[in-house]
């Protein structure tokens, strides 16, 4: 793993990484204190995800890392080297939405939309998990995502659409 | 008239530019990239209040990926001070973006570095040395204006913004025709709106024009423009103003970001590269914007059966450092002067001061929540002086529906609504009979549940002649907006207007309003987000503030489609031959009622544009209209005694919460929450919950968990998520939102300005809580319920815990 080939690396040396991010390989020489979240919104180029906060609380850049829910400011680029990373703009497929998007759009489960795509990770992630939550999973399992504008009635309105049509899947 | 006479406004649409940020292809400003940008930092003071003796920025120019440093200095030799709205002394103050000689607050910037990346600015800036000398702090509004307190501005020779003085109606007589006089002091705390998106800022110069580009969230395009190029010292036409097509969020809050958007162009012009700023969250938290804090000393006049007669107030107002945007919030809560209350005698005494905390700047309900909490407080300690229930002391002095629309004692005219209607409707959902049952079981097994209102207005659009109270000199007044309408060559209808939101979905509710002039389906008209100040329209006063968008850029589209329907009649009716009264406009083409013939917008566009030759004589070519709409709020100016019509629309909304309260650990529970609100026409019920739920619990938050608090030095205690945690799924409440809708009597579709919600659940969650200590005589007087308060509330009172 990454993790024991960097173990000594100073902040400012040059690593390697290479990640999988909704399906294709991004390589690139970096820092090795760069954040995963600059590595795919400057290295990528995905701009999906977002920056909120500088303390790894409001989850604007939730992604889900080898399969589970991180919060990409919390992770330097290097540790994902070799990960298969799944961010917003992966959700759909062949311009389908996935039926957690369309039931953010149903519920107009946002306003400026700066917190939407960690939230739609976090709520990927728990229905994942939990296909069938009830409103007070649905609360925990989003409690690490900050939204501004909603008060979260209608996020939490648009994950029980999603799980009712079988999200998970 | 009817309330919801419409065909394609008022369906709750499902939001069409939702779709870019659930597929993460939404433009926000830091997704923009040119290359070559270079990235700010700032130094901030980690002190409250010192003369900066020295600053050494060698280091930090020596450090890898370092292009620029520049100091107060330096950019007090390149840029003129900003403007300010108050006449000397106050107006004598020096505001730059950088501190000049002193710090003023906690978290000002004092240095900028400019590097290559964002992480090579952010390690230099660590490497700066300030030296300070630290001078004494004055942190309270009331302690500053007393002699010998620190000056914040020393120029000014007085920390005192701005003093005013409404004095309305007979107050005396009411005083002195009393049952009772009772007197209270009201506290409002301080807190930051925090939009998920903190604010920020990418600038680029163009020698070849010598002119700037700045991309920036600045809720107020064009009024800040007077500032920026004041500082700047470039006219205005070489400045031109971008927002991104989306914007995470202001409350408010971005509008201070002026001064970075200076900062930023003036180095964008000196190193001739792009530079971008993008501000971290605590640098939001410490100095993004703060709200008012404020203190009331009032005296309320009241006969025995709870009518309040008249009202004294002596009102200090906490603006921090730099009075910026202030001291329009001076001026502001007048817009709300009696609340929803038929109280005709006010006398009002209000300063404004400066201290060392953050500059304060308009936050969601800006000025008008603290003197709608004051209200709320006022008719909750009146009931309980008079041993009356709160619910019956609101009913008897609200505002009645036969009087509306109505003239308040400060020349405020309320658009019409049934006050009390609404007030009724909410003590029903609540089931206000029942839980007043509960509370009197639930005491007796030592268990405590409190009830408590708040009857907010929620004023909207607003009429800059309400400065002019504070700076008669100051060269703003009324409101303007600009919107285009076109059928463009390839017949497709497009709508532009100079507001540019921040997540109230203008793009769908704005196309509706379009739809509603044109008789055709919304989701074929494309409404073009974003600001440009070269390709856009716009007027002076555009922007998405004030609650203002959808009545007075909404007026603005309607009257533009009306004038580019004539236009398309008129060709239509030579094409066809028709007598233009027969035409009628439907589905994107012009029928005849009498022969049936017809004609696309596709086809007259294409005339109307390119084949013009086929135009009638004196037609100007092109399907495209352009309206400036400017409301009249019939009482414009103010007049010598403060009166004005500040706003064009007053929302309302009549809240009520339920909590338990835990006397021994001070944990509050909300049990229920219910709002009434009266929204007037709603052009998108889904937008317009939407906007309501999140005012709301906002509000929730402010009471709850939101507190900026500094210790004795000025140091801010709670500047970063962790420390000022925003409210979550946790602890946000589900709501129970219902309308009582009635058409606004003063704007042309019946629209209400909503979304800033008028603070209301600060007041009812305040009055529940006491209401639900009362057994203990625990008064409330501050709208932050932070367990350390209510904990030393009951301590007091006696409460073993």
């Amino acid at each position: 793993m990454a993790v024991q080939k960097y173990s000594k690396v100073e902040p400012e040396e040059n690593v390697r990484v290479s990640v999988k991010i909704n399906g294709r390989v991004y390589a690139e020489t970096v820092e090795a204190r760069m954040l995963l979240i600059d590595f795919i919104r400057d290295v990528a180029k995905l701009k999906g995800s977002k920056i909120g906060c500088d303390t790894t609380s409001c989850g604007a850049c939730t992604v889900i890392v080898n399969g589970r829910s991180v919060k990409s400011c919390t992770m330097f680029a290097f540790e994902a080297d070799g990960a298969e990373i799944l961010t917003v703009e992966g959700l759909s497929a062949d311009d389908k939405l996935h039926p957690l998007q369309e039931a953010f759009w149903n519920n107009h489960a946002l306003q400026c939309g700066y917190c939407t795509a960690g939230m739609l990770m976090s709520a990927y992630y728990l229905l994942k998990k939990n296909p069938h939550p009830t409103e007070e999973e649905i609360r925990k399992g989003l409690a690490g995502n900050i939204c501004r504008c909603t008060g979260y009635i209608n996020i939490i309105k648009a994950v029980k659409e999603a799980a009712s049509k079988g999200a998970s899947a | 008239m009817a309330l919801q006479e419409y065909k394609w406004m008022g369906k709750p649409l499902k939001v069409k530019e939702d779709v870019y940020p659930i597929t993460g292809k939404a433009t926000y400003l830091d997704d923009i990239d040119i290359p070559g940008t270079l990235y700010l930092a700032y130094v901030r003071s980690p002190v409250a209040h010192a003369r900066i003796k020295r600053i050494d920025t060698s280091k930090a120019l020596a450090h890898p990926g370092v292009v620029h440093c520049v100091t107060g200095e330096d950019v007090k030799k390149a840029l003129s001070p900003f403007m300010e709205i108050t006449e000397p002394p106050n107006g004598k103050i020096y505001d730059y973006p950088l501190a000049v000689d002193k710090v003023r607050y906690f978290g000002e910037p004092v240095a900028a570095i400019v590097a290559t990346s964002r992480y090579a600015a952010e390690d230099a800036a660590e490497l700066v040395e300030v030296e300070y000398e630290q001078l004494g702090c004055v942190l309270d509004a009331e302690e500053a204006l007393k002699p010998g307190a620190p000056l914040v501005h020393d120029e000014a020779g007085t920390n005192l913004v701005w003093r005013g003085v409404w004095d309305l109606g007979s107050v005396d007589t009411a005083f002195a025709q009393a049952d009772r006089v009772i007197k209270d002091k009201i506290y409002f705390h301080r807190y930051a709106p925090i939009p998920l998106e903190p604010s920020g800022v990418l600038a680029t110069y163009d020698e070849s024009q010598d002119s700037l580009t700045i991309y920036n969230m600045i809720p107020m395009p064009m009024f800040v423009i007077p500032m920026i190029c004041g500082a700047l010292r470039m006219p205005p036409s070489k400045v031109r103003m971008i927002h991104p097509p989306n914007i995470g969020g202001s409350f408010g809050g971005k509008i201070m970001s002026y001064t970075h958007a200076t900062l930023v162009a003036l180095l964008a012009k000196t190193l001739k590269r792009p530079v971008k700023y993008m501000e971290t969250r605590t640098e939001n938290i410490e100095s993004g914007t703060h709200s008012n804090e404020r203190t009331f000393h009032v005296e309320v006049a009241v006969k025995k059966d709870g009518t309040i007669l008249g009202l004294r107030a002596k009102i200090y107002d906490n603006c921090g450092a730099y009075p910026r945007y202030e001291p329009a919030g001076a001026v502001i809560w007048s817009q709300v002067t009696p609340g929803v209350y038929a109280v005709k005698n006010i006398f009002i005494e209000f300063a404004q001061v400066m201290t060392n905390k953050g500059p304060t700047s308009p936050v969601r309900g800006y000025s008008r929540l603290q003197h709608n909490f004051m209200w709320e407080k006022l008719m909750d300690i009146v009931a309980r002086e008079l041993g009356l229930d709160p619910a019956e002391v609101r009913l008897r002095n609200l505002i009645k529906a036969a009087d509306m629309p109505y003239t308040g004692p400060s020349g405020t005219i309320y658009d019409g609504g049934d006050y009390e209607r609404a007030f009724r409707k909410l003590l029903d959902a609540l089931e206000y009979t029942k839980w007043r049952k509960l509370q009197e079981e639930y005491r007796a097994k030592k268990r405590y549940i409190g009830i408590g209102f708040s009857a907010v207005i929620d004023s909207a659009a607003n009429n800059f002649g309400q400065v002019k109270i504070i700076n008669k000199y100051f060269p703003v007044s009324g409101n303007s907006e600009a919107a285009m309408v076109m059928i463009d060559q390839g017949g497709q209808v497009v709508a532009r207007t100079g507001t540019s939101d921040t997540g109230q979905s203008h793009a769908t509710t704005f196309a509706q309003i379009v739809a509603e002039e044109l008789d055709m389906d919304p989701s074929r008209i494309e409404f073009q987000r974003g600001f440009d100040s070269v390709s856009g329209v716009w007027a002076a006063h555009s922007g998405a503030y004030a609650s203002r968008s959808a009545v007075l850029a909404g007026t603005a589209l309607a009257l533009a489609a009306r004038k580019l329907k004539e236009k398309v009649v008129l060709l239509a009716a030579n094409l066809l031959k028709e007598d233009p009264a027969n035409l009628v406009v439907k589905d994107g083409k012009v029928v005849s009622s009498q022969s049936g013939k017809q004609i696309s917008f596709e086809e007259l566009a294409l005339i109307a544009w390119s084949d013009v030759l086929l135009l009638p004589e004196g037609f100007e070519p092109g399907l495209v209209s352009y309206y400036v709409y400017k409301p009249d709020f019939k009482n414009n100016l103010p007049d010598p005694k403060n009166r004005i019509n500040n706003t064009l629309t007053y929302s309302y909304t009549m809240h009520g919460t339920v909590v338990e309260v835990d006397a021994e650990t001070a944990q509050i529970k909300i049990l229920k929450h219910v709002a009434v609100s009266d929204p007037g026409v709603m052009i998108n019920p889904l937008v317009v919950e939407g906007q309501e739920a999140g005012a709301a619990i906002q509000g929730i938050e402010a009471a709850l968990l939101d507190n900026l608090e500094y210790d004795d030095n000025g140091v801010l205690l709670a500047s970063n998520f962790w420390l000022y945690p925003p409210i979550t799924t946790q602890e946000a409440p589900n709501l129970e939102i219902i309308h009582d809708a009635t058409r606004s009597t003063s704007s042309l579709t019946g629209v209400r300005g909503v979304g800033e919600g008028g603070g209301g659940p600060v007041g009812s969650l305040a009055n529940a809580v006491e209401d639900a200590l009362s057994p203990f005589g625990v008064k409330i007087r501050s709208s932050h319920l932070s367990s350390k308060y209510l904990y030393s509330l009951l301590k007091k009172s006696g409460v073993k815990a």
